[in-house]
């Protein structure tokens, strides 16, 4: 891990990969960190990339401005540490919050991008999302930030993974509870008030978008991906099988296997942006890696036929 | 140097090996207790502040709850007997001192907007970041009454703080904005600094271990 000074604020950020190769950066969630993403990283560099990972502005031993940040500034920043790095594009992969500044980034510095990836994410606060994000942050605020991490561990993660993890849970909370500041992750979230939707700038986004949900996502659920694949031009939209918010650590293979075949699609030009949906194969190294989804992507009920075209009157 | 996990993890380590016993526990509170007078000692000093504002219940139950919590932690703790345990306790906490006695110079925060957001700043840097619920080893004894009050202390201070993030950020000050954060960012840092020396002493061996200290996390 390295530190640099951007903008006046101290960033820790790791680079894995030889200089010279296709760089893939990676924006994190709201209660992440860079180290999320070091087997990913490890695995691209055996795969001819170099990844950045970075604590956010706010995250980890990153700086935590007291005084608030702009949801801006998180783009900004990551324009100026790419300068910093000497590197002109970016592949980028950006999950929940970090997609949200993934999507400000390819609209505000779309010259710097090769491929965008975006992940349970959304482009403005829906009703359901708002309201959402309005008990987490009475629970961070009024309760504590353990209790927000208890709230959105069960949110996040399937029943299988909770069950085959749950001894190592109190570990992993402790280890974000120190990593995170409850008046930096209340910044974070406090800078959501200020959040224009991103959804009128979206068509500005011409560089290829690959759309990853989950199939079980219910806090960011398919309506917000949905807005994003008939706003921008050049996309994909992939559910990922039995996942749910969080499926970069539940499924972190298969994950790796969509990201991969298409960054590798985006950088020999075989990509098609055709606004189409598709569903990832539940192997990782299943071929093909995805194939196209066969009924209504927008609805969670297995319907056939003429049931789906009947409503209540 | 910055506050590191790993220090919490080596100090929580220790604890682990050794237990909550009178000198870990003594270690502890002395800290813990410092962070809590100094706070209350700050809020204390606007308590008879010359106009009645709309912080002013925020301000007063803070310094009732931190009082509080000083209080209810020289009841928990089984203190030791151990004379060189205070004499670097007093070492280790005295920064946190010198942080509120440097403020008052040359006015008081009732009387100086400097002073003030000063005290604002110290107040939430010892709110956010003294923070000792990661030091509980998991196998330990959550109905203790030792660490039941330090999760107690510690899920108030992340309420309690919400009074300086709101008077730091939205309260109106005529301190220029760098200056601001300038402030915070050193109160921030003194406090990180004295708050890992704190931690590398509990991850340091105990010189002395007593009978009566023996009890391990159960």
């Amino acid at each position: 891990m390295h530190f640099a000074d951007i903008d006046g604020h101290r960033i820790r950020y790791a680079l894995t990969g030889d200089r010279g190769l296709p760089l893939v950066t990676f924006a994190n969630g709201l209660t992440q960190n860079a180290d999320l993403w070091t087997a990913y990283a490890a695995k691209l560099a055996d795969s001819g990339y170099r990844v950045l990972a970075y604590d956010m502005l706010g995250q980890g031993q990153s700086a935590k401005p007291i005084l608030g940040i702009e949801l801006t500034d998180h783009a900004d920043l990551l324009a100026d540490l790419l300068t910093h790095l000497e590197t002109e594009r970016t592949h980028l992969a950006g999950i929940s919050f970090g997609g949200v500044v993934a999507l400000d980034f390819a609209i505000r510095h779309g010259d710097r991008l090769a491929g965008l990836a975006v992940m349970s994410s959304f482009a403005e606060l829906t009703p359901q999302l708002e309201l959402l994000g309005n008990v987490l942050y009475e629970g961070l605020t009024q309760v504590g930030l353990p209790y927000l991490q208890s709230m959105l561990y069960p949110m996040n993660m399937s029943s299988a993974w909770l069950a085959a993890n749950r001894a190592r849970i109190p570990a992993m909370m402790r280890s974000g509870y120190i990593s995170n500041d409850l008046y930096a992750l209340q910044n974070l979230m406090e800078s959501f008030v200020s959040l224009e939707p991103l959804t009128p700038r979206l068509k500005e986004i011409r560089g290829p978008v690959l759309l990853m949900n989950g199939e079980h996502d219910f806090f960011t659920p398919r309506e917000c991906h949905e807005l994003l694949r008939r706003e921008l031009s050049n996309c994909r939209l992939t559910l990922i099988q039995h996942a749910y918010h969080a499926f970069t650590v539940e499924l972190p293979d298969i994950t790796l296997r969509q990201l991969h075949e298409f960054f590798r699609s985006v950088d020999d030009r075989s990509w098609v942006g055709d606004g189409s949906v598709w569903i990832a194969a539940d192997r990782a190294d299943a071929e093909p890696h995805a194939f196209p989804c066969p009924g209504d992507h927008m609805r969670a009920l297995p319907l056939r036929g003429a049931a789906v075209g009947r409503r209540r009157a | 140097m910055s506050l590191k996990p790993e220090h919490y993890d080596n100090a929580r380590a220790a604890i682990a090996a050794r237990g909550f016993g009178a000198d870990i526990q003594t270690r502890i509170s002395l800290f813990l207790v410092a962070a809590k007078s100094v706070n209350a000692a700050m809020l204390g000093a606007v308590e008879l502040q010359p106009k009645i504002t709309i912080a002013y219940p925020s301000v007063h139950g803070q310094y009732c709850r931190e009082a509080e919590f000083a209080a209810l932690l020289a009841r928990v703790t089984r203190w030791s007997s151990n004379w060189a345990t205070y004499a670097e306790g007093a070492r280790l906490t005295a920064p946190l001192w010198t942080q509120w006695w440097q403020i008052q110079w040359p006015a008081e925060p009732a009387l100086d907007p400097r002073a003030a957001y000063s005290a604002l700043a110290l107040g939430h840097a010892l709110l956010a970041r003294v923070r000792t619920a990661p030091l509980i080893p998991e196998r330990a004894d959550e109905l203790d009454p030792f660490v039941a009050a330090l999760r107690r202390i510690e899920q108030e201070s992340g309420r309690m703080i919400q009074a300086q993030i709101r008077l730091l950020k939205d309260g109106a000050s005529p301190v220029p904005l760098d200056e601001r954060a300038k402030i915070l960012e050193d109160k921030q840092q003194a406090v990180d600094d004295a708050f890992r020396g704190f931690l590398e002493w509990l991850a340091r061996d105990v010189s002395t271990p007593r009978p009566d200290a023996a009890t391990a996390p159960r």
